[in-house]
């Protein structure tokens, strides 16, 4: 027996339902969606009061809110699956017969008197045709029945978009499992190695250009060169809302810094040596690692606020100025600021140590990651859409004409799924049209 | 690092009295739906004319404005707030438009919304200093320049101006349940299932805008931040928003809620909505800021 059969299958009266449909008719019913939408709704809300990393790490991460996560997701699985059945039913076998008192109590009702010859309801059939409704004529043990309808995709909207809906988290599910998100990067000709799907990226060439104003944050445009093994993947450009993507793998530029290099020099050896320091690294400067210089802020653009407190003018590298601590211990020996090779000269325990800012690399930093879920992410979404537009956008209408008790009067009623609307006023068109047909004869 | 546009003081000029005049028209776009609601029928169509005039003139403004910037004026709270009041003036003069019986009650209840969301604009950031509604003409950052921004930002303010239309229809529901049918308000409000519809099928609007919104701003995202979800308040309360209305469109379909519950959920939706706008900026900061 099929899914939708067990949950949607009527017992004989007074039968006791089977445990297992029971639980179907649980997970799948609507009191418990609402619930846990709305339970996902409390959490997030209290979740974004708290550090968005620790909200990520402790609430959304965390097994509980992943399990409402997944509860809401069969839930609507098993929504879904449920409205199949009666879905198609309602749509593609509508009940055509009524009767005059069926149609009298529609959500929306005419009696029209009519005073020609031919048959009324043939008049009823062509205002219903003028008014853009599918038309069919039917039998009943009351007599004809004019039946019309229109809008029928409305009836699929709910499905679609609970299908879409679905659709995306389950891709987000599968993008989770099978795929990896981390940041790397380097400046020009460096190199490094994705371990999860075994390639490399070697970094060829880094272009800053400015914006026309350069307080602008400017465009950095990374040239690079992946390899798999001796194999050469690709080589192009990454660059701001520009990714390169390949096999499933998108690189994509999450932001540029620079590291500045430093040459130290032993004023009473003169050994000499040169290296590459980041925002937040210590310079030791002497061999008992006890007095460093703690680099705070590269400035490309360095000035100073009459306060003293120094700042970037612009994006431009025109005046370059490492910003940061000199340290002694644990005491700050007060802020020191080494601008382009200009050399300064601090005292150690160990002796003097010539310090000077002798360049600078420009760095990019790339988020990398494999989402093979995208696909599924993309294509539910443009379905969720699709689905809410026809629920929202497509109202199905019904309309039926019956014959009154006497031959010259018929009944006409309209109902409408999810909407009534706009069925007054098509009923008023329909009246309307037939009164004209009638005058015309 | 201050980042301007150079605009003529002339442009500058005709921009402010422009706003203003907008600002002002759509006052007395509001003082004339509230004569209407007040028994005096005449008064539905010229309010409705003064909102067009009003809407014309905003329409203006904005155009000129993103002259004057240079690009789309979709960037910052300034110019948000501006597309969305002009979005939702546009949605109720739209639904005006479309329905053949006018519904210019409702005209009574968003206009004065709109005024609460000029208010935000203009009186509010000089009574609170935290604050802040920029009307500098800044160019666009980088990561801004794409063309989902226009689609993320367009969507965005048919959402919201669905959901305000919706909260309007919402509270005359609520207020004609409190006053006499017979008195003045009782006669001049349209029926309570006439009401439910319209808050349901506005409901509908906002909620496929604001889908599309999120569905957008997550295709985007993808582009530029290389991940389509980030966890962002901004991006966490649109969805809070999306569930609180979610909730009300399956409850009212499928367990037939109308009435008061349906009310407190639309005006949840609203609250939430009105927060993620204007609350989330100040209060809970992430990678939304653009402001």
């Amino acid at each position: 027996m099929r899914l939708t059969d067990t949950i949607n299958s009527k017992l004989p009266e007074g039968q006791p339902e089977s445990p297992l449909k029971q639980t179907l008719r649980f997970f799948g019913s609507m009191q418990l969606g609402i619930f846990l939408i709305l339970l996902l709704a409390v959490i997030s809300a209290y979740a974004t009061l708290q550090e968005m990393e620790q909200a990520i790490q402790y609430i959304y991460s965390s097994w509980w809110y992943l399990s409402i996560l997944s509860f809401t997701s069969l839930n609507l699985l098993l929504c879904t699956v449920q409205r199949i059945g009666p879905m198609f039913r309602l749509a593609y076998r509508p009940n055509k017969i009524a009767s005059v008192d069926s149609v009298k109590s529609m959500p929306v009702y005419r009696e029209v008197h009519c005073q020609g010859h031919e048959n009324p309801l043939d008049t009823a059939a062509q205002a219903f045709k003028r008014a853009g409704l599918r038309v069919t004529l039917a039998k009943t043990d009351f007599g004809h029945v004019v039946f019309g309808e229109r809008g029928r995709l409305g009836y699929f909207g709910s499905f679609a978009s609970h299908l879409g809906l679905l659709i995306v988290l389950l891709g987000a599910l599968y993008g989770v499992v099978t795929g990896y998100d981390l940041t790397n990067g380097g400046w020009i000709d460096t190199r490094f190695v994705v371990q999860e799907d075994n390639f490399a990226v070697h970094i060829t060439d880094i272009r800053m250009v400015q914006e026309e104003n350069p307080a602008m944050r400017p465009r950095i445009y990374t040239d690079v060169t992946v390899s798999r093994g001796e194999e050469v993947i690709l080589q192009d450009t990454v660059s701001i809302n520009y990714p390169v993507r390949f096999d499933g793998n998108t690189i994509y530029h999450s932001t540029f810094l620079f590291f500045p290099v430093f040459r130290l020099t032993d004023i009473a050896t003169g050994e000499t040596g040169s290296s590459r320091f980041m925002e937040g690294d210590r310079i030791y400067l002497d061999s008992q690692r006890t007095t460093y210089i703690e680099v705070q802020k590269f400035y490309s653009h360095f000035s100073m606020r009459p306060d003293g407190t120094p700042y970037n003018v612009d994006y431009r590298t025109i005046r370059p100025v490492v910003g940061g601590v000199l340290m002694q211990g644990r005491e700050s020996k007060g802020n020191i600021l080494l601008p382009l090779n200009k050399s300064q000269v601090i005292a150690t325990p160990g002796g003097e140590v010539e310090v000077m800012l002798t360049g600078y690399d420009l760095a990019t930093v790339f988020s990398v990651s494999k989402n093979l879920g995208r696909p599924f992410l993309f294509g539910g979404s443009l379905l969720l859409l699709l689905g809410l537009y026809m629920s929202f956008f497509i109202t199905p209408e019904r309309y039926y004409a019956v014959s009154g008790d006497n031959a010259h009067s018929i009944h006409i009623g309209g109902r409408g799924y999810r909407s009534h609307l706009f069925l007054a006023s098509t009923l008023k068109r329909i009246e309307a049209d037939i009164m004209q047909r009638e005058e015309a004869k | 690092m201050a980042t301007l546009i150079e605009v003529p003081p002339v442009l500058m000029l005709i921009e402010n009295i422009l706003f203003m005049a907008a600002a002002l028209i759509y006052l007395a776009a509001t003082i004339g739906y509230i004569i209407y609601v007040r028994g005096n029928q005449e008064w539905g169509s010229f309010a409705s004319l003064v909102l067009k005039i009003a809407f014309g003139i905003h329409t203006l403004f904005i155009v000129l404005r993103g002259y004057n910037v240079d690009r789309l004026p979709f960037v910052g709270h300034y110019e948000f707030g501006n597309l969305f009041i002009w979005g939702t003036a546009l949605v109720y003069l739209w639904t005006e438009w479309r329905l053949k019986e006018k519904f210019y009650a409702v005209g009574a209840f968003i206009t004065p919304l709109m005024m609460l969301y000029f208010s935000y604009l203009t009186i509010i950031p000089s009574l609170i200093p935290a604050i802040v509604v920029s009307r500098l003409h800044r160019p666009l950052p980088p990561v801004l320049q794409s063309n989902w921004l226009s689609v993320h930002v367009a969507t965005s303010v048919f959402g919201y101006a669905g959901f305000t239309l919706a909260f309007a229809a919402a509270t005359i529901w609520l207020v004609k349940h409190y006053v006499p049918a017979t008195g003045v308000l009782g006669r001049m409000f349209p029926s309570h299932e006439a009401l439910d519809e319209y808050i349901y099928r506005s409901t509908g609007f906002g909620f496929l805008f604001h889908t599309a919104m999120i569905v957008s701003g997550a295709i985007w995202a993808d582009i530029s931040w290389g991940r389509y979800w980030g966890w962002d308040p901004k991006e966490m309360w649109s969805l809070i928003t999306w569930f609180v209305f979610a909730v009300y469109l399956h409850a009212r379909f499928t367990r037939g809620w109308t009435g008061k519950r349906a009310i407190a959920l639309i005006a949840l939706g609203w609250v939430a909505m009105l927060f993620t706008w204007v609350g989330v900026a100040w209060l809970l900061p992430g990678i939304h800021a653009f402001g």
